[in-house]
């Protein structure tokens, strides 16, 4: 749960409460999926896949905040409605990951 | 003059011997500090290459690792086919449950493009979820049918494709080694976007037609309890105020795994969903007050329950049960599921939390309510509660026992004599088979200062 904690808090610290919790869902999507790692550290800790991973964010210690967002998302809430992936249009280069349709808009992330 | 020219004499005699000792004494410690400078670069690189080559086996060893796993899967494929018993087949796919899931880790753990490696996790996943659901349906008197034999042959002859590729590439050395950057979510090569769309490739895998966690039924399935009509914006608006207050507005409709309307106040704080057929409430959370933790006292809890009571009535749910209760982040978090016939349907479930400072409803989500809620009729038990108790653990100190629907798949409902017990300081959930009377699932009831969770 903790490591759920410290993902939102080095992808999303900033977002609204919403999109911290939208952050953590991505994560239980993934491992709930086929298509990615089945263990919640086998998702995080996958190479590329999180920034706060690649640059160390994630070991910096959570707030709050971030421990009740990890929290209600293990209790099954999931503001994406079952999306995979996240990306900040402002700077997202990937053509793949810009051709997708976008689902909904949380803060500054769209989630596909 | 004279004492001009004794003060010029003697500063420039001060600079002929100092000049030089000084310069002499600069250039020592520059020496001293580039020498440093090249053994600490000369260091970093050293360690660099150290990690790099860290980095290099680590791979290695998850390609070579990777490629085992295959190969053994194939091995038990093989075997499995010609296997005449029941214990053998059990035990021939509880050992490609394994390899699989250890396919899948290693394979998850080579920096490459995921984009590309998604169907081959998909697939390693599925065929040990699937070996899995085998070996239950073998364990519970049934055998392969016609689709099992196929399915089992088509894994057998991709693994063995597998297998092969694997072997080549790491012969080759073209297995992602750690030591080059690389695209996340580059697509595989010689994919162009727009032709996908025009012509659907032949897919690389077979489709496992099974009922497991994470067959692809489960993926696509459709919410079955979302009755009503596709309603406009309006529509939604005025729900949405006429529940939750004047201040809310519409933000954007979104398209998850539900179709909804997104609504927030200007505060930001308060985030609602209505599903845009029949307007049900989806999701709703808004910032509790305070932020109490641990557990409540009886009467603290009878407030609590009864707020979250009232909440379902207010939004048209009856027959609602709660079960288990988690208390976190200035939050009571209660989990309803429907009753039916005495039975509780555990499927049917809708999550309330409360603020433990005000007893306002805090949040709300219906997800797993709306995916399954329909009407059915419970079946009428074969055995008696007493009979089923025979099935328990013996040991097992029962304190209480009820009916439940329980989805023993996720496609299937099965009803289940609900045993809960002591035993050796620590309490079980024990399931058994309303009409076989076999023990069908364990869970054990964790309770801390958080509340209860069954795992």
């Amino acid at each position: 749960m903790y490591l759920l904690a410290r993902i939102i808090y080095g992808e999303a610290r900033g977002e609204p409460y919403k999109g911290q919790v939208a952050i953590a869902a991505v994560v239980l999507n993934r491992v709930r999926s086929a298509q990615f790692p089945n263990t919640i550290a086998g998702v995080i800790y996958q190479r590329g896949a999180f920034d706060a991973v690649s640059d160390g964010q994630i070991n910096l210690a959570p707030n709050e905040t971030a421990v009740k967002a990890a929290r209600d998302a293990l209790n099954g809430w999931d503001p994406t409605g079952g999306c995979l992936f996240y990306y900040n249009p402002a700077t997202a280069t990937s053509k793949w990951m810009l051709s997708r349709p976008v689902k909904l808009r949380i803060g500054r992330h769209a989630f596909c | 003059m004279q004492n001009r020219t004794i003060k010029t004499n003697k500063i420039r005699s001060f600079l002929i011997y100092t000049v030089p000792v000084l310069t002499s004494f600069a250039a020592l410690v520059c020496a001293a500090w580039g020498r440093e400078r090249a053994a600490r670069a000369e260091e970093l690189e050293r360690l660099a290459d150290e990690y790099a080559g860290r980095s290099v086996d680590s791979c290695s060893r998850c390609a070579m690792e990777l490629s085992e796993s295959v190969n053994e899967m194939s091995i038990s494929l093989s075997k499995l086919r010609v296997t005449a018993s029941a214990e053998g087949k059990v035990l021939a796919l509880e050992d490609i449950v394994r390899e699989s899931a250890e396919a899948a880790a290693h394979l998850s753990r080579l920096p490459q493009s995921q984009v590309e490696v998604m169907e081959l996790s998909a697939f390693l996943t599925r065929a040990g979820d699937y070996a899995r659901s085998l070996s239950r349906k073998l364990l519970s008197g049934g055998e392969p049918d016609k689709t099992d034999i196929e399915q089992l042959g088509r894994m057998l002859d991709s693994c063995d494709r597998l297998n092969a590729e694997l072997s080549q590439r790491i012969a080759e050395g073209s297995m992602p080694a750690g030591t080059e950057d690389f695209d996340y979510y580059a697509p595989a090569e010689g994919n162009d976007e727009d032709a996908s769309e025009d012509e659907p490739s032949e897919p690389e895998y077979p489709t496992l037609l099974y009922d497991g966690p994470f067959s692809e039924s489960v993926e696509k399935r459709e919410p079955l309890g979302l009755s009503g009509h596709e309603e406009d914006e309006e529509a939604a608006v005025r729900r949405a105020r006429m529940l939750f207050g004047p201040g809310l507005k519409l933000e954007e409709r979104s398209f998850g795994n539900i179709e909804a309307y997104e609504f927030s106040d200007e505060t930001g704080r308060i985030g609602l969903s209505l599903t845009v057929k029949g307007l049900h409430v989806l999701r709703y959370m808004r910032a509790p007050s305070g932020n109490r933790e641990g557990l409540p006292g009886a009467a603290e809890y009878e407030k609590l329950v009864n707020s979250a009571r009232g909440f379902l009535e207010k939004l048209g749910f009856t027959g609602m049960e709660p079960t288990y209760e988690q208390y976190y982040g200035g939050t009571a978090l209660f989990s309803f599921v429907w009753k039916n016939s005495g039975a509780l349907v555990y499927n049917d479930m809708v999550k309330v939390w409360i603020d433990r400072e005000t007893l306002e409803p805090t949040g709300f989500d219906a997800q797993n309510y709306i995916f399954s809620h329909r009407e059915r009729r419970i079946p009428i038990p074969s055995i008696t509660g007493a009979e089923a108790r025979k099935s328990v653990f013996p040991e097992l100190s029962v304190s209480a026992c009820r009916l439940a629907l329980i989805p023993l798949t996720p496609m299937t409902e099965t009803l289940c004599y609900e045993f809960t017990g002591t035993y050796s300081g620590r309490e079980y959930i024990v399931y058994v088979n309303a009409e076989t009377g076999r023990e069908e699932q364990i869970f054990e009831l964790i309770s801390d200062d958080n509340g209860r969770s069954a795992v």
